[in-house]
């Protein structure tokens, strides 16, 4: 979880997030189970009508929560609840922020999605119940909800649920014999975030004489843009129980390979490769194994390079690609977790903790793509420590960018004049075809004064309200502003300053941001689109001062005014504009480089 | 051929017609628009720029596509001038500085001046050459930097009067003895902005008015519209 919640925890009601150093930033109350860290860098909770109210009747872990939570994350962000009128399971949330889980209402189930951003109902898909009905001498009707396993969200950011089907019909022509008809099999749901639905049918039988319908174990991406499903399936006579792992590639072709009774996957890692509980680690592509892990050690996370990493009494290792020992150390983590590029968790042994929430540096090329580990909790009871979809941590929209303009200029204004005549009022802003500056007093004086973006074209404002930036750094002596996006109305969310100060060939004049897309599909989209705009405005800004100020001459490369991104992995760009690092842009923004980089962009503290 | 297969052949060749015809169109935007005055007349700059865009229907599709994402359409020409209004307890007598964008004037001497080379003299009705003298004591001058200020070498300014959070903006002058109040009024959407200036005797005199909307135009009023100054 980014940040490093403990929201793992079994019961927590307090998250703490906390720095590599284990530094408690905060205290926040959750108000309930958090859950999972969600697309806009918050924190998702399921609250409990009471204790223990959980089932797993089919495998999946049921009617646990009445209502799903979100709270914490970056200042701004909204907080919202979503109160049902019956149980709801653990939810999933795709790339946009859509949120699918399991609604049980009576004796209904359903496919509730949500607006992850607002918590909104956007659609709810009702699943058919099991049916029983009897005819002749005994006259009943029964239904039931249909076993189920996920929604999970796939490779293409759809909802994806499988869901088995069971229509019985029996017809007693005396009271002591009867026939019976049933129509059972299982299908896979992909689930837009408007709800819209389309089945994949896994299996489909038409009986007249006993069968059973397939009981959905397990369905998670299978690492390569499609999905797997498990599931038991019971033929006559029904006491044989069959299992079955049925893949859904990209093209949606299935193909079926006979697996082990209780065979579960705890982790996928990149090209298909899975990661059993049996210890197995098996190519998905072709059914075979390829190694196997010793038995007393526990899977945690797969690397990039189809190593696999396990711990064992508090031991972490990594296991090569034939199954060999390779780095192996005891750091004394029950359950530890990926986090902060090495591992974190509770010092202790077995289920004895003897310690708080420990980090250790230990930096592997983090490959796990689907995460469902579970711990023993309890004689014979296990919970699950890993959560399902590890992409959250490398979704493109959490990827800051840096972007800087910047002109040297040869002129008599001195460093001050500039400071106070331009970055102060944001007069070449206003002066180019972007936007227009709204500031109160018509100048920036302190830290915590808003400053307001008003597109200039009528168009884009019809889509685009005004959005803002609040000064959080302002200091006249060093000629230094820096301001935050207001979220969620900005379409960036991150940080920029400007500095004017003397230079080799006369005064420096220049701007650079750290940022990335503000929460939301639009937002996201909008970035790149916009990506020419974004260091554009700046161009024009410098130009407008360029032109303004009586007499000056232009001594830096036009390269830099029109602006540069990401230098930092870009030598080419950072040869000509050494500035614009993340580190000396950060440097800007803060006064002093933020220590932590990470817990920076979650609680935008420059501690 | 069925008269279907014609009809459909017809639509289709109305449609890509449609999209490959040429389309242009301009907008007008405001940029800065600064109040200077001193105990006997006052001076509104006001920048104006026009950004125009030329190509296709289906060009345009794709910038206002692009507008849906936030990002401005890729104009290919614009133009830039200043609006000069001199307010004297007279009157109004406006002035149109052209190709140039918005720039700040500096007070000196009782005078106003586009500091520059050569340097530049706001005589009342445009900008003369200032003299050699006025140049060399321009240079050691002492500039105000602030957008905003009050008898600096005689003079007062006060700026953004279209950009304030506040749709209306008044600033009430005594020149000479009459009492003068410039209105600068925006509407809420934008679209809408004007300079007015007006009299203790009930006269206005509009020095800006511009309607910000995009609007398509003619390949020829475009030429027009847009050629260099």
């Amino acid at each position: 979880m980014s940040g490093g919640a403990d929201a793992h925890l079994p019961r927590e009601r307090i998250v703490r997030p906390v720095t590599l150093s284990g530094e408690v930033l905060s205290l926040i109350p959750s108000p309930g189970i958090p859950l999972m860290g969600d697309t806009f860098g918050g924190l998702l909770a399921g609250v409990e009508p009471a204790p223990n109210t959980c089932r797993a009747t089919y495998g999946e872990v049921e009617q646990c929560y009445n209502a799903l939570a979100r709270f914490a994350g970056p200042s701004g962000s909204a907080t919202w609840r979503y109160d049902s009128p019956g149980a709801l399971d653990r939810p999933a949330q795709g790339p946009d922020g859509t949120i699918y889980f399991i609604e049980h209402v009576g004796l209904g189930k359903s496919v509730v999605i949500l607006n992850g951003a607002t918590g909104a109902v956007t659609a709810r898909v009702p699943l058919a119940n099991f049916v029983t009905q009897q005819t002749g001498c005994q006259n009943t009707y029964n239904e039931n909800e249909p076993s189920t396993a996920g929604p999970i969200v796939g490779g293409d950011g759809f909802g994806y649920l499988a869901v088995s089907n069971r229509v019985r019909q029996i017809n007693y022509s005396t009271c002591s014999s009867y026939t019976e008809v049933m129509d059972v099999g299982m299908s896979v749901l992909r689930l837009s975030s408007a709800g819209q639905v389309s089945v994949t049918v896994i299996d489909q039988r038409h009986c007249t004489t006993e069968c059973d319908e397939p009981k959905p174990k397990q369905l998670l991406p299978d690492g390569m843009d499609g999905l797997i499903a498990i599931a038991e399936y019971r033929y006559a006579p029904l006491f044989n129980a069959e299992w079955k792992m049925t893949r859904i590639d990209a093209e949606g072709a299935q193909s079926n390979t006979a697996v082990a009774e209780g065979l579960r996957i705890e982790l996928i890692g990149p090209g298909g490769t899975a990661y059993l509980n049996s210890k197995q680690v098996l190519d998905l592509q072709t059914g075979l194994p390829i190694w196997s892990l010793p038995s007393d050690w526990n899977w945690v996370a797969a690397a990039n390079n189809g190593d696999g990493f396990a711990e064992r009494n508090g031991e972490v290792a990594r296991f090569g690609p034939a199954g060999q020992l390779g780095d192996a150390r005891q750091l004394n983590l029950i359950n530890p977790s990926q986090a902060f590029g090495g591992w974190a968790g509770i010092q202790g042994v077995g289920n004895t903790t003897t310690g708080g929430l420990t980090a250790y540096a230990m930096p592997f090329d983090y490959g796990t793509r689907w995460d469902e580990t579970y711990r023993q909790w309890g004689f014979g009871v296990e919970e699950r420590r890993g959560y399902g979809d590890q992409s959250f941590r490398n979704l493109p929209q959490l990827v800051f960018h840096t972007n800087y303009n910047a002109i040297e200029i040869e002129t008599s204004f001195s460093a001050d004049q500039i400071f106070d005549a331009y970055v102060r009022t944001f007069a070449g802003v206003d002066a180019g075809p972007y936007a227009s500056v709204t500031i109160e007093g018509n100048t920036v004086s302190a830290v915590g004064q808003r400053v307001t973006f008003t597109m200039k074209s009528p168009f884009i404002r019809f889509f685009q309200d005004p959005f803002q930036v609040e000064a959080v750094r302002y200091v006249p002596s060093q000629r230094t502003l820096a301001v935050t996006t207001i979220n969620p109305v900005h379409p960036i969310f991150g940080w920029r300053y400007w500095r004017v100060f003397p230079s080799a060939n006369g005064i420096t004049i220049e701007t650079g941001a750290y940022d990335r897309p503000a929460s939301g599909l639009m937002f996201y989209s909008g970035y790149f689109v916009r990506k020419e705009d974004q260091t554009g405005i700046w161009r024009e800004y410098m130009r407008h001062i360029l032109n303004d100020i009586p007499g000056a001459v232009l001594r830096s490369p036009l390269q830099l005014m029109e602006g540069v991104w990401d230098v930092d992995s870009n030598p080419a760009s950072a040869a000509i504009a050494p500035n614009a690092t993340r580190q000396n842009i950060l440097t800007q923004v803060c006064g002093v480089a933020p220590t932590n980089i990470p817990v920076f962009e979650l609680t935008r503290s420059c501690q | 051929m069925k008269p279907t297969v014609i009809l459909i052949g017809i639509v289709i060749f109305a449609i890509a017609a449609a999209i490959l015809m040429p389309a242009h169109y301009v907008e007008e935007h405001e940029t800065i628009t600064q109040v200077l005055w001193n105990d006997h007349e006052a001076v509104v700059f006001s920048g104006v720029r026009r950004d125009g865009w030329s190509g296709t229907y289906a060009g345009l599709a794709v910038e206002m596509l692009r507008g849906f994402f936030g990002a401005i359409p890729r104009y290919d020409r614009n133009m830039q001038w200043v609006v000069v209004g001199h307010i004297t307890p007279t009157g109004v007598r406006t002035h149109i500085q052209h190709a140039t964008p918005f720039f700040h004037v500096q007070p000196f001497e009782g005078a106003l001046f586009r500091v520059g080379d050569p340097s530049l003299k706001w005589d009342g009705d445009g900008f003369v050459p200032v003299t050699a003298a006025e140049q060399d004591r321009l240079q050691g001058r002492t500039r105000a930097s602030t957008p905003d200020y009050s008898n600096v070498e005689g003079w007062s300014s006060k700026m953004n009067l279209l950009n304030n959070e506040q749709l209306r903006s008044e600033t009430s002058l005594n020149l000479g003895g009459v009492q003068v109040l410039v209105i600068a009024d925006r509407s809420a959407d934008r679209i809408r902005k004007t300079v007015t200036v007006q009299f203790g005797d009930g006269k206005n005199v509009e020095i800006v008015k511009l309607n910000e909307a995009p609007r398509l135009v003619s390949a020829n009023e475009y030429e027009s519209l847009m050629k260099a100054q």
